[in-house]
């Protein structure tokens, strides 16, 4: 079972994130996540499937943008 | 006692399998298990040596208002096993309809067993919303695994996001040698919502072979990469115990 393995790779950011003391630092594995895009690439399903996922990802930000502008706006000024 | 539920994704993936092998590293873990048939196809027996022709089980016994839980059936001690039992199509359509009228059907059964075992492991089918009641919303069981195989059905059926949210997504018949799985499996991984990683079952010609033999994987290939891989599941299945 390969998820029972820490990854040597998630290991060293998280050291170097204690190193540096800033645990909320932001990194960006970039390889990562050009091989995620080229797996995608790769076949034409999982490509349509993803521009689905990222507009619906859009629509439910949009729609809780609203929600809570309309809380906003009950609130007493 | 808790009670876990293996959820295809969709059918013909190897869940019943999974789940009499999981059911056995459980037992080997010293745990007593109880495995519980909700399918009307009443194949989990056939991981243990049962004869084709019993026909007895649950659902028979509950059409003829008999006391179900005398038709469980002792595989090893601390190691049981209820069938669904041989019905009809009208058959499986009134006890569907039982389920439906009550759907606590089976946690108030689990109740009545509780000190009998540590866990319940539930085989359910793909359609049948009453059959399915131990995975509703409402009477959600303990432990909720999603099983899904590394394919582009499975990878469709898993975007509209299954409820409730399980506790673990399961992949069977991992092949690391194919293209196309380790790209769904990288993307798996990546996926945002999910808070934890998946684990793998790798494709393993034993686990078909051990039908054959009418043995579940631990017992008819302990070696195997499939049967060592149902042994971690186990192991995380006691350690979530302690979370729920």
């Amino acid at each position: 079972m390969e998820s029972l393995v820490l990854s040597s790779q998630q290991d060293d950011v998280d050291n170097l994130k204690r190193h540096l003391g800033m645990p909320k630092f932001g990194y960006q594995d970039i390889s990562a996540s050009l091989a995620l895009d080229k797996a995608v690439q790769r076949w034409p399903l999982l490509s349509e499937l993803s521009v689905v996922a990222h507009l619906n990802s859009a629509l439910d930000s949009v729609s809780l943008e609203n929600t809570s502008a309309a809380v906003a706006s009950r609130r007493p000024a | 006692m808790k009670q876990l539920v293996l959820r295809g994704v969709r059918g013909g993936i190897g869940a019943t399998s999974l789940l009499a092998g999981l059911g056995i590293a459980l037992h080997e873990q010293g745990e007593r298990v109880l495995l519980v048939d909700l399918s009307p196809d009443n194949m989990l027996r056939l991981h243990f040596n049962v004869d084709v022709a019993h026909a007895a089980g649950w659902a028979r016994a509950q059409l003829k208002a008999a006391p179900w839980h005398e038709t469980a059936l002792e595989l090893l001690p601390d190691l049981h096993l209820l069938p669904y039992g041989e019905l009809g199509g009208a058959e499986i359509s009134r006890i569907e309809g039982q389920l439906c009228a009550d759907s606590t059907c089976w946690a108030h059964r689990c109740g009545l067993v509780a000190h009998n075992y540590d866990w319940v492991l539930f085989d359910l089918p793909q359609r049948l919303p009453g059959h399915r009641a131990v995975v509703s919303e409402a009477n959600r069981a303990d432990v909720l695994i999603d099983l899904a195989t590394p394919d582009p059905g499975c990878h469709v059926l898993l975007q509209q996001r299954p409820r409730p949210d399980a506790d673990l997504l399961l992949i069977n018949r991992f092949n690391p040698a194919s293209q196309l799985q380790r790209d769904l499996l990288m993307l798996w991984r990546s996926q945002p919502k999910s808070n934890r990683q998946p684990h793998l079952i790798h494709e393993d010609e034993a686990l078909p072979e051990a039908l054959a033999h009418k043995l579940p994987i631990g017992h008819y290939a302990p070696k195997s990469l499939a049967a060592s891989d149902l042994r971690s599941l186990a192991l995380w299945c006691l350690a979530q115990r302690a979370k729920c």
